[in-house]
């Protein structure tokens, strides 16, 4: 009887062992996420093409373009590693600094716009949504790993308050244009931080549960 | 209870008593209502809180979820982070407070940017996570904003969801009041005692002092009681005020002990000084009865007519000489009168013949004038003829 149950005990052990071991191998995911109805590599040759036909019109905005440039170059290697979630977010933030050129290029040429400039009410509240959003640009770029997106919340908050300046010109154009440059500015530090994230691991079949959640504490409760 | 009344010192102590019974329970009930009015201004306060962050949390949620058209088609760990972006930065201005969202059963964006001790955190505390999951789907249910309080043994959470529909997704913050338990449970429960132990010394110390004094005054009354048998008891030895009095009680007996024996002296000697005086004024008449009785025997010895009664006279008067001498002597004796009854004629005869000797040197004549029939008295011979002479001389 002792016997039988020194065995089945060793067997446990080591059963419970080995789909530990299986469950905490795989680095990759078998099949990581993408991105609904576009393709990582197509998407890249999209941007390269908006990226080219852009044309700088102060130094910052090279420099953007610079960057978008170096990160379609990082989206290409990520697709040639097979990370296509990666490479799609790097694709996705070269786009956000080509728009931030682009939006700074219809200011330089905004003698030529036609287009009227958006009621003073709705500007104000995107206004407070872009001052929102150059305040994550911190966390994201604590996410990013990137030495390189050091620059981009000085980017966005620059481009925030030379918007507020427009605005209180009442330069709604140049406001707006900022603005949005501003938030493309936070909307590319956010793919950024994506692409850097670890990526989503699929658990094998069969491997074991993770544990489930203690019960919480004993309390009363009272509704307020 | 007249006598309970009439006991000053024990009435005097149960007031005391009284007082601080009732200072104490007045000390209960205001530090409790205190304590509860602060713990209400403060869960109200930090349901506010609670409330404008969620609210906060869901606009700019529903702001970046309207405005991504990607968002849905993401990643779940892609929408956490984006999402943790906003929780971190709306959050930084609300110290203590830690939330999220919740989407599809799941947990996402949790951060506590104010969380001081240690890395950032990420995940959501176990502890409340089933708090959470209980309370963000019944406010997705609802439709409407709920916020609950949880009465833990050292804390108290406050817990608030609020949904946001057009992002399938529930917002939800909480903040922990630590050290607070049941409402104020911690603080009152220490006040409380303090409270408690202070009104147990002060009731005890009290007591004490009241019981001390009562004793005390019990056996001053006792010593005082002893001090009228006997005037040599003295009180014991204390110590504090009643020591004192103790003290002077003594001294008192001590003085009013000195003063009695000295007024005892002099009565003595004022009452020796009168028996001294006594006592010549009844030599004197005897002496002067005897010197004239000799005298009139040395006139009659040429004559050759001596009587046998003067003889006679001068013996008595000796004899009387020698019985006040007694008298003296056994002064502490006073002699009793011995009555009986005899006739008074003889006994006044004999006091007319000791006084006929000085009648006749100051040409005086004493007569006695008595019936014949016999008349007889009880009294003392003695003390009779001591009266009669001290009368008459």
């Amino acid at each position: 009887m002792f016997v039988v149950v020194r065995l089945l005990y060793v067997w446990s052990v080591v059963t419970a062992s080995a789909l530990s071991a299986l469950w905490l191998q795989t680095p990759e995911p078998p099949h990581p996420p993408k991105p609904p109805g576009r393709d990582a590599a197509q998407h890249i040759q999209e941007v390269y093409r908006k990226l080219n036909s852009t044309r700088s019109s102060n130094p910052m905005t090279q420099k953007a373009l610079d960057y978008g440039r170096e990160l379609l170059g990082n989206a290409e290697e990520a697709i040639r590693a097979g990370k296509r979630f990666k490479a799609d977010r790097l694709a996705e933030a070269a786009d956000s600094l080509v728009r931030v050129a682009e939006h700074q290029q219809h200011l330089a040429e905004r003698a030529r716009a036609r287009t009227p400039p958006p009621p003073p009410p709705d500007l104000s509240d995107h206004l407070a949504r872009v001052y929102f959003r150059t305040k994550q640009s911190d966390y994201f770029l604590r996410q990013s790993n990137d030495p390189r997106a050091a620059e981009l919340p000085r980017w966005a908050r620059s481009l925030y308050q030379a918007a507020m300046r427009d605005y209180e010109r009442k330069d709604f154009v140049g406001a707006d244009e900022n603005a949005k440059a501003s938030e493309e500015v936070v909307k590319a530090l956010e793919n950024i931080a994506q692409a850097a994230m670890p990526l989503p691991v699929a658990r094998p079949p069969g491997a074991p549960q993770p544990p489930p959640p203690p019960p919480p504490r004993p309390r009363d409760r009272k509704l307020l | 209870m007249n006598r309970l009344l009439r006991n000053r010192l024990v009435l005097q102590l149960l007031f005391a008593f009284l007082a601080a019974l009732s200072v104490a329970s007045l000390s209960v009930v205001l530090i409790t209502q205190a304590i509860e009015g602060a713990e209400s201004v403060i869960l109200g306060e930090t349901n506010k809180l609670i409330t404008n962050a969620i609210a906060e949390l869901k606009q700019q949620y529903s702001y970046r979820v309207s405005t991504d058209p990607s968002w849905h088609g993401l990643p779940v760990q892609a929408r956490d982070l984006s999402a943790r972006g906003i929780t971190q930065t709306v959050l930084r201005s609300y110290p203590g407070v830690e939330g999220g969202f919740y989407v599809d059963n799941a947990f996402l964006g949790y951060a506590f940017p104010t969380h001081d001790a240690g890395p950032e955190k990420v995940d959501v505390p176990l502890a409340e996570s089933g708090l959470i999951r209980a309370l963000a789907p019944r406010s997705l249910q609802e439709h409407r904003a709920t916020a609950e309080v949880f009465h833990g043994k050292t804390d108290l959470l406050v817990l608030g969801a609020m949904p946001a529909p057009d992002t399938q997704a529930a917002v939800w913050a909480m903040k922990r009041l630590v050290g607070r338990g049941a409402p104020g449970a911690g603080r009152r429960e220490m006040m409380l005692s303090i409270l408690v132990l202070a009104a147990l010394i002060s009731v005890t110390g009290t007591l004490a002092t009241g019981l001390s004094l009562a004793r005390g005054v019990s056996e001053i009354q006792r010593g005082l009681a002893m001090l009228e048998q006997n005037f040599e008891f003295r009180l014991p030895e204390r110590s504090g005020e009643l020591g004192g009095i103790s003290s002077s009680i003594n001294r008192m007996a001590s003085v009013r002990r000195t003063l009695e024996a000295e007024l005892r002296r002099e009565d003595r000697m004022r009452a020796l000084g009168r028996a001294t005086a006594a006592l010549a004024h009844e030599i004197r008449n005897p002496l002067n009865s005897i010197r004239l009785t000799v005298q009139l025997l040395e006139r009659r010895l040429g004559t050759g007519a001596i009587r046998q009664e003067d003889l006679k006279t001068v013996r008595a008067e000796v004899d009387r000489l020698s019985s006040l001498l007694n008298d003296v002597l056994d002064l502490q004796r006073v002699r009793q009168p011995r009555p009986q009854v005899q006739p008074v004629v003889p006994v006044l005869q004999h006091c007319l013949n000791l006084l006929e000797r000085q009648a006749e040197m100051q040409n005086t004549s004493v007569r006695l004038e008595a019936p014949e029939k016999e008349v007889s008295a009880l009294f003392d011979a003695q003390q009779l003829t001591q009266a009669v002479v001290n009368l008459l001389f």
